[in-house]
């Protein structure tokens, strides 16, 4: 913590300390963040409880894989801006009230970075109060209230919304900073609706969790694949993501309130790998992609193309980082997806059909979603790495020098592990998955990670990537071993065929800017039913009404905000008189 | 007690019979398709084996490429497809490796290898086929919605999602219902997986106008590998009876049982062949492509569904 604090101290004052100072600090952090991790949970240092101001800088078991993330996050990033620090720190203490201070004033951190949209900062603000509030008591209809603003608080530091338009006023281009939003968002969902209410909040609720987050994932790819250049693509992936890692929490809370440990511990692993897996192989995108931007000038997928002939390593780098976020064999992204689904068929379900119908539409919303990150996935590959550069600066790019891809390719190799062998981050982050399934005292043999298989909470099945990977270079040999023995001839490079129009004159060396697919083709089909013009200008219509309305009252909102800000301590004096009336008026009667 | 080696060697001899049937039948099985429809479509017939003749004479000549991936993803779409048909069993249950075939993995890789061929056709920049591929990106991901579901039904009915798992237990007599529900499945599946809609041959033609020598072969046998392998497992879940069952107490299935799965193999696969053939000219011609699939792949996996609790309530 303490490291962690000078951080944020270099963050707030950049001649605090030299650059690399950042970077050692982060190092720091990560090397004892991993020997944490190491100790065995029951150890003194980890299960002890500690008194006093020690016990507010107690790191415990369920911030380290958070911590672990955005200190390899700051370290690959080298950023010296006060997020990072903040989200760590943030993450790193398991008090509510520290914790509720922390996330609140990382929400204004988070906007002027664009990782949060601008009306969001009031309402966040407002749910990690109202939240920290309710879970100061231990009243039955606490519970009830509770995971509504928790909810809301989360998706606001994740950056999520219900908005499916991408533009420019609707977010900024994929940084660090959305990286530390949702490790931060997911550690307040994590703590507020399993880990710090006394009692397990409501199945019920774990549905409405699970229901929430997969709308929220699905509005975040349909921003990934409508949005206009890479950064933004990459947005709306890793809110497609967490979207989905808040489906898993609403599954890690219908597990504990079902008590059952082993869907709450398998939903929970599921949430780790995403955390290792996925949120690597994005920290490697945003790399790749701030290098391409460096080389080839603005990202839009209109105006770049080409790069693998350009830059081949930084777009193979960027190709296993899109592959690694899509939920395809053998990715991360497919290990969290199988964990979800075989989570989600191990939920006690309802007698009957009627029981089984809002399981197979979670289903159905799930498979579409892994659809849709495909989608924004190969629409960005397509229009940034393949095809031919639109504009002179994207034909000027070059790879940079292999030193600086050195950064990103640690990044895709520690998720490729991570996925490969699980069992090692399991491992790690062992003691957050025991405290998230309510396991306590000796642990059964069952909730112990397997070093290469993950296995399914309802026993349909074991996934092991490992094997997937072998069998796929096994194969790959196969057809090696026969275009030898077949003796075929390698291809020679020609010009594409472009459908016998002349070449190019000598203004335009590039082509035709527009006679190749661009990004709007890529949802072509998905708009069924929208052409209709009577039927989407009604649709038109009502959101319309919905923008508009939710808009007036975002305006009320802010106004009341601003109000009570300006007045808070003549309302604080005015409540302390209020309240000592009433006082007063019961003791009198 | 056999010893291991004899597991191994006699395991690892069966795996690369399966292999071997599976890439000798897949362009049989396409150029069946092909013909079938020419014929019953009432146009002109064509030989079956066209593909193979067709993929032989691409690999033994001197190709071209517009771009410099496309030398590789040809091959990496089909060692992608290979490696599913290792996954799917075709005559015998319990063959090495069968513990990593999961429906939803097999379902991933053969999206993956259908995937790869897109990326080969807009890494050049021409117009038609990166149209063609991105309309077929687009009718590919939405058919993702269909494989949780088939999933879904499958655990369901039988407890199980792995492939092995899944159709040992179907072969048990109690499965009454299950059985219904796994022909859904199987009719869903093959609504959502293979390219054998109204339009897809000319698309594919589309996206390899660049393509030409070995990269092309690899790229027709990975697409009649992929072809195959959905029709394989359709079959499998449509008649597990069929399939050779390990011995008792054993790791392997009686040798005397494999020539009869083998049969029974060809024969499932001939049907659904048929089946697709009809469903083309009488049912699919006038249903316009992607949109009517899917919606019949979501119908019948939650049919399949449906079906498990009917039979339930009913009793």
């Amino acid at each position: 913590m303490l490291v962690l604090s000078v951080l944020l101290l270099d963050g707030l004052m950049p001649r605090f300390a030299v650059p690399q100072a950042a970077r050692a600090g982060w190092g720091l952090a990560l090397v004892l963040a991993l020997a944490m991790a190491c100790l065995p949970p029951g150890s003194a240092l980890m299960a002890g409880s500690p008194v006093g101001p020690v016990a507010l800088l107690r790191v415990d078991a369920l911030s380290l894989p958070f911590v672990m993330m955005l200190s390899v996050a700051g370290l690959a990033s080298g950023a010296r801006g006060p997020v990072l620090a903040g989200a760590a720190l943030t993450v790193g203490t398991g008090n509510p009230v520290l914790f509720c201070i922390g996330a609140a004033g990382l929400l204004p951190l988070l906007r002027a970075e664009g990782a949060v949209p601008r009306g969001m900062v009031a309402w966040g603000s407002a749910g990690v109060a109202v939240a920290t509030a309710l879970l100061s008591g231990s009243g039955g209809w606490r519970l009830i209230v509770l995971p509504l603003p928790a909810l809301l608080a989360a998706s606001a530091l994740m950056g999520l919304s219900l908005r499916p338009l991408s533009g420019a006023r609707h977010g900024a281009p994929a940084g660090v900073a959305h990286l530390a939003g949702l490790a931060v968002g997911l550690c307040l969902a994590v703590r507020m609706l399993v880990d710090w209410p006394v009692e397990p909040v409501g199945a019920m609720w774990g549905g409405g969790v699970v229901v929430a987050g997969l709308v929220l994932a699905l509005t975040g790819c349909w921003r990934a694949r409508g949005a206009r250049d890479a950064g933004r693509v990459v947005a709306g992936l890793l809110n497609g993501w967490g979207g989905m890692a808040l489906v898993l929490v609403g599954l890690v809370v219908t597990g504990r309130a079902d008590d059952l440990p082993l869907l709450a511990l398998g939903a929970f692993r599921g949430l780790m790998l995403l955390v290792g897996g996925v949120g690597l192989a994005v920290l490697a995108a945003i790399l790749t992609l701030a290098q391409m931007a460096e080389a080839a000038g603005s990202l839009g997928l209109a105006r770049v193309g080409g790069l693998a002939a350009l830059m081949p390593k930084a777009s193979a780098m960027l190709a296993l980082a899109l592959a690694g976020v899509c939920a395809l064999p053998p990715s991360g992204g497919f290990a969290v997806a199988w964990l979800l689904v075989q989570s989600l068929l191990a939920l006690p379900r309802a007698e009957g059909l009627a029981g089984a119908m809002p399981l197979l539409a979670v289903l159905a919303g799930v498979g579409l979603v892994c659809g849709l990150l495909i989608l924004a996935a190969v629409r960005l590959l397509a229009c940034l790495v393949l095809g031919r550069p639109r504009t002179p600066r994207a034909a000027g790019a070059t790879d940079p020098a292999s030193g600086r891809l050195a950064v990103p390719a640690a990044c895709l190799g520690g998720a490729v592990s991570v996925v490969l062998v699980p069992g090692v981050w399991l491992w790690l982050t062992r003691g957050a998955g025991w405290a998230a399934a309510g396991l306590k005292g000796p642990i059964p043999s069952g909730a112990r990670p397997d070093w290469l298989a993950l296995a399914a909470p309802g026993g349909g099945g074991v996934l092991y990537p490992a094997g997937i990977v072998a069998l796929l270079a096994l194969a790959g040999a196969l057809v090696l071993a026969l275009s030898r023995l077949g003796n075929t001839v390698p291809s020679r490079p020609a010009p594409a065929w472009m459908e016998g129009a002349p070449p190019s004159p000598p203004w335009m060396p590039f082509g035709e800017p527009v006679a190749q697919a661009g990004p709007a083709q890529f949802a072509g089909v998905l708009a069924w039913g929208m052409g209709r013009r009577a039927v989407s200008r009604r649709i038109r219509r009502v959101v319309r009404w919905g923008r508009d309305g939710g808009r007036r009252v975002s305006v009320l909102m802010e106004v009341g905000v601003a109000w009570v800000s300006r007045h808070a301590m003549g309302l604080v004096l005015l409540w302390l008189a209020v309240a000592a009336l009433l006082r007063i008026w019961g003791h009198s009667r | 007690m056999m010893s291991w080696v004899v597991i191994v060697v006699a395991g690892s001899a069966l795996l690369a019979v399966h292999l071997v049937l599976m890439v000798a039948c897949a362009p049989l099985v396409r150029g069946g398709l092909v013909a079938g429809v020419a014929r019953v479509g009432g146009g002109e017939g064509l030989p079956v084996l066209a593909r193979w003749r067709l993929i032989l004479s691409c690999a033994r000549r001197h190709g071209v490429r517009a771009a410099g991936g496309v030398e590789i993803v040809p091959a990496m779409a089909l060692a992608v497809a290979l490696a599913a048909c290792l996954l799917v069993p075709s005559f015998a249950l319990g063959l090495p490796g069968a513990g990593l075939s999961d429906l939803l993995t097999v379902a991933g890789l053969l999206v993956l290898a259908r995937l790869l061929p897109l990326l080969a056709a807009l890494e050049p920049g021409g117009a038609r086929a990166g149209l063609a591929a991105a309309g077929d990106t687009a009718a590919l991901v939405v058919m993702q919605a269909v494989f949780p579901l088939t999933v879904a039904a499958a655990v369901m009915a039988t407890g199980h999602g792995g492939i092995d798992a899944l159709l040992t237990r179907l072969r048990e007599p109690d499965m009454g219902s299950g059985r219904v529900s796994a022909m859904l499945m199987a009719l869903a599946l093959l609504l959502a997986g293979p390219d054998i809609g109204p339009g897809d041959e000319a698309r594919a033609a589309e996206r390899m106008v660049d393509l030409g020598g070995r990269g092309r072969a690899a790229m027709e046998l990975a697409r009649d590998l992929m072809l195959m392998a959905w029709i394989t497992l359709a079959g499998d879940l449509a008649w597990p009876g069929g399939l050779a069952m390990l011995q008792e107490g054993g790791l392997l299935p009686a040798a005397m049982s494999l020539p009869g799965a083998i049969v029974a193999w060809l024969v499932r696969t001939g049907v659904i062949c048929a089946g697709i053939v009809v469903a083309r000219v009488v049912v699919m011609g006038s249903v316009r492509g992607t949109r009517g699939r899917l919606v019949l792949a979501l119908l019948f996996a939650t049919l399949a569904v449906v079906v498990l609790f009917a039979d339930q309530e009913g009793v």
